[in-house]
């Protein structure tokens, strides 16, 4: 019986065993059946009943790996509009800092209907494209937002797309009636809360210094009331400094958010880089908020994996589309892959105002869009439910976009674990 | 006879219906996550509802 493991991953939560292969598949093990998979993974002799044999060898030979389609090109379905590269806030760990006020620091709305009309025309054939109000602080330009938004409606509706709009913000801004504004304009939601009082206000800081938390709190409450359905997620960063984001997740719960994501920060400062020393607390915490998933009615965004109504292999073997599906505008209409590489000179792509691309440097970013290009993802039991990482992330940490982000893998690795735990044990109660 | 494996998905990426070269889903790195990609998360844009504005 042979095992293909970069196919096959066991692993165990709670004293309860599973092994997923990279199809999709899940089963859950008795301690014979795990202990017999993981002599098969160590390459052991097994010394195991028969009936268990039996059914080792009938999953294994269910496994069939897959011919991809591979398209030989892809289109931009996304554009990352920095619509402001000024803020009203001072956080500490903001990966954006080096842009904020260099060059133009608000997008005229020209530039804005500029990029517009480069996605509607670049996505060719693609129907769902779509447009994200980023920074800087977004809500600073907010009548280029909403002229932007309109502006895009209208092309779309002209050109047969389905447009979707999001705005990413801090918050500070987001009044009743910039919500208003909002919801007529049927833009999603991204508001930056740390956590508690504490949490969030020890990096996410006024220009004064002062702390946010209490302006921003009644915003994102009021958001999250109307949004009952979706439309929002509250969205944290985690550091070394504050590891005990399970609290923060209780917390957003009780303050009455449904859709929540928390996420590592990525930086090289060494007071608050995520290393690998912190990894056993990491899955602490995860394994605390997937609990707390059991029981309470709410969506942490890593642990929702649509396996049925997902996307279709083609896509899930390829990455996040950053400097082909996906690039980013600054506001004097340069182009970058994504909204983490604006800046860094040698990441230019070209410019709206000449229309030129650099076509070497997004054929490489096409060739590393695909699994296949990287060795490390190539063998690993998780690569069609992460795509591959993040490049900007690989950038950050080592100035290198092809050497993963080791950490970052880790962390992608255990979440998944949860989601699946969490799939398992909502799939069990179902069938109870 | 006792069962000592319990599927739970059977292969579900792989049953998956393929609309070929249909390349309608979107980037995983959308802002509720901006500093990780996942393309698991991601819904097929083909099985979302029309019209729907949300993610």
């Amino acid at each position: 019986m042979d095992l293909v493991t970069r196919d096959w991953h066991l692993f165990s939560i709670r004293g309860e065993h599973f092994l997923f292969n990279s199809l999709g598949s899940l089963y859950q093990l008795d301690e014979e059946a795990r202990s017999a998979m993981d002599t098969l993974y160590r390459g052991g002799p097994l010394d195991i009943s028969e009936d268990v044999y039996g059914e080792i060898e009938e999953i294994l030979s269910s496994y069939k790996p897959l011919e991809i389609y591979e398209p030989e090109d892809l289109r931009l379905k996304s554009l990352c509009l920095n619509v402001s590269h000024s803020c009203n806030m001072s956080c500490s760990y903001c990966f954006a800092t080096h842009n904020l006020s260099y060059r133009m620091s608000l997008m005229p709305l020209e530039i804005a209907c500029r990029a517009i009309d480069f996605l509607i025309d670049s996505s060719k054939d693609i129907k769902n494209i779509e447009i994200d109000f980023f920074g800087g602080e977004p809500l600073l330009n907010l009548e280029v937002v909403k002229n932007a938004t309109i502006y895009g409606k209208t092309r779309a509706l002209n050109s047969g797309k389905n447009l979707r709009f999001t705005l990413t913000t801090n918050g500070l801004l987001l009044d009743s009636k910039t919500l208003d504004l909002l919801d007529e304009l049927e833009i999603s939601i991204v508001l930056s809360l740390d956590g508690g009082e504490d949490t969030h206000n020890k990096f996410r800081r006024l220009l004064n210094g002062g702390g946010s938390f209490k302006t921003i709190l009644p915003n994102a409450k009021e958001l999250a009331e109307r949004r009952q359905d979706g439309g929002y997620y509250i969205r944290g960063t985690y550091t070394a400094e504050t590891l005990n984001f399970s609290d923060s997740f209780k917390k957003f719960v009780d303050f009455g958010f449904r859709y929540i994501s928390l996420e590592p920060v990525v930086t090289n400062d060494p007071k608050l880089s995520i290393r690998e020393e912190h990894l056993p607390v990491l899955r602490a915490e995860y394994q605390k908020i997937a609990e707390e998933c059991l029981s309470r009615d709410v969506k942490f965004f890593h642990f929702e994996l649509p396996m049925e109504e997902g996307a279709c292999l083609p896509r899930l073997a390829r990455g996040c589309g950053a400097g082909v599906e996906y690039m980013a505008v600054t506001p004097s209409g340069e182009l970058y892959p994504c909204h983490q590489f604006v800046g860094y000179e040698g990441f230019k792509l070209g410019d709206l105002y000449t229309g030129h691309i650099d076509e070497s440097l997004r054929k490489q970013f096409l060739r590393l869009n695909s699994i296949d290009s990287k060795e490390a993802c190539n063998n690993c039991w998780v690569r069609y439910l992460c795509g591959g990482g993040c490049l900007a992330n690989n950038y950050i940490m080592s100035k290198n976009i092809t050497e993963p982000y080791s950490t970052g893998c880790e962390i992608q690795k255990m979440r998944i674990e949860y989601a699946l735990w969490l799939r398992a044990k909502k799939s069990l109660e179902v069938k109870v | 006879m006792k069962k000592h494996i319990r599927v739970i998905l059977d292969s579900p990426i792989a049953k998956k219906e393929e609309i070929e070269k249909c390349q309608e889903c979107q980037t995983p790195c959308r802002s509720a996550c901006k500093t990780s990609m996942t393309v698991g998360n991601l819904v097929c844009e083909v099985k979302k509802s029309v019209g729907k504005w949300t993610w």
